[in-house]
């Protein structure tokens, strides 16, 4: 039986006629050795015919009319053409991801980083938004270059001071990565 | 329709040519409308979802960039459209298509299509049972094993082509294939094994 098993897959092939020589030939050989997966294969076999066999449908007369006037009716936004084929399930999951950046970004923070105190100025990294390039520093935002060095940072430019998440005297910079 | 034909085509469409969306879609129209109508099992509900199909393939045109061949992605468009219609509708099992229904196949109505002056009505009589079990049995599988079988059985595609279209892997396409014969073959057990 076990050794059956792992002739489906070939009978599979066999009957779609996907089988390679080599694989038809093993296949052959079982079944001429194994009764039970011939009449399983042959009885697959009928299976596919009759499937086969059934009538191909064709649609109404009205059909094209109908689908050509509303082809020429139909108002194709930007949304469309982007996103026109994709199934509300797949939509639902990018607009669900969509929401969840724009709420962080929103916020400022995408993620925290404990980067830990930057070189010896004291200065600590508490939240960074790459997408923004904010970074929330503790007091104060140093700018040498050895506290961007640690940080991997250039080009700081100190925009506000303000308070962050409840640690005082936070100064928000923007720096490029 | 050769392939730079159709890029030439999807091109056009893409600028807003409807006359050329229309020549692009229309040597699939009555075999996407034969397939969703094998799908749901309802000749007048698969005009509309043919209608439907076409309508957000050409919404879409601007995001199809070739990867796959028109043909399965408009099939992936279509078989997305009927597994949501079955689903909408509570009816994964679809309901059976009646053989009184006015269905119309390639060369006239499925009740003319059996039709054969050689044949004796008792046989055209078993005939038309047959087709409407096949049918039945088909409805009783579950869409997805349902979709497999009927692209390759029916619409002859490819195990790549509906790999592509239905987006599965390789193996999950075989393994379905295999599966829904073997459901099918318990169901059409009578007739499987009056031919054997």
């Amino acid at each position: 039986m076990r050794r059956c098993r792992e002739y489906e897959t070939l009978i599979g092939a066999w009957v779609d006629g996907t089988a390679d020589e080599a694989q038809q030939a093993a296949v052959r050989r079982h079944l001429d050795e194994c009764p039970a997966c011939a009449q399983e294969a042959e009885a697959l076999e009928r299976v596919r015919g009759l499937v086969r066999g059934l009538p191909a449908l064709r649609p109404s007369p009205a059909l094209k009319p109908a689908l050509a006037s509303r082809l020429r009716s139909q108002r194709i936004t930007w949304f469309d053409r982007v996103f026109g084929a994709l199934q509300p399930s797949e939509l639902r999951l990018a607009a669900g991801v969509a929401l969840l950046l724009i709420v962080a970004i929103g916020a400022g923070v995408v993620t925290l980083q404990g980067l830990g105190p930057a070189a010896d100025t004291g200065a600590e990294v508490v939240a960074v938004a790459p997408a923004t390039g904010v970074h929330a520093v503790s007091s104060p935002a140093p700018e040498t270059d050895e506290y961007l060095q640690a940080c991997g940072l250039a080009h700081g430019t100190l925009d506000q001071d303000q308070a962050y998440w409840g640690v005082e005297s936070v100064q928000l910079a923007t720096y490029a990565r | 329709m050769s392939s730079n034909q159709v890029a030439t085509l999807v091109q056009r469409a893409r600028a807003g040519d409807v006359a050329a969306f229309e020549a692009l879609i229309e040597p699939h129209i009555g075999r996407l409308y034969s397939y969703l109508a094998r799908m749901v099992g309802d000749p007048f509900e698969a005009e509309d979802l043919t209608q439907e199909a076409i309508l957000r393939a050409h919404r879409a045109i601007g995001s199809f960039r070739g990867g796959a061949t028109f043909q399965t992605w408009l099939y992936r468009i279509g078989t997305n459209i009927a597994v949501d219609a079955l689903r909408r509708r509570g009816r994964l099992k679809a309901r059976v298509t009646s053989l009184d229904d006015p269905l119309q196949a390639e060369e006239g109505s499925v009740a003319r299509e059996v039709r054969d002056p050689q044949r004796d009505p008792q046989e055209l009589a078993e005939a038309a049972e047959l087709t409407g079990r096949v049918q039945q049995a088909i409805a009783q599988l579950t869409p997805k094993l349902r979709a497999v079988v009927l692209l390759f059985d029916m619409q002859g595609l490819s195990y790549e082509e509906i790999a592509e279209a239905l987006r599965l892997p390789l193996g999950t396409v075989k393994s379905r294939l295999f599966n829904a014969r073997s459901r099918l073959k318990e169901l059409l057990e009578p007739y499987v094994v009056e031919a054997n």
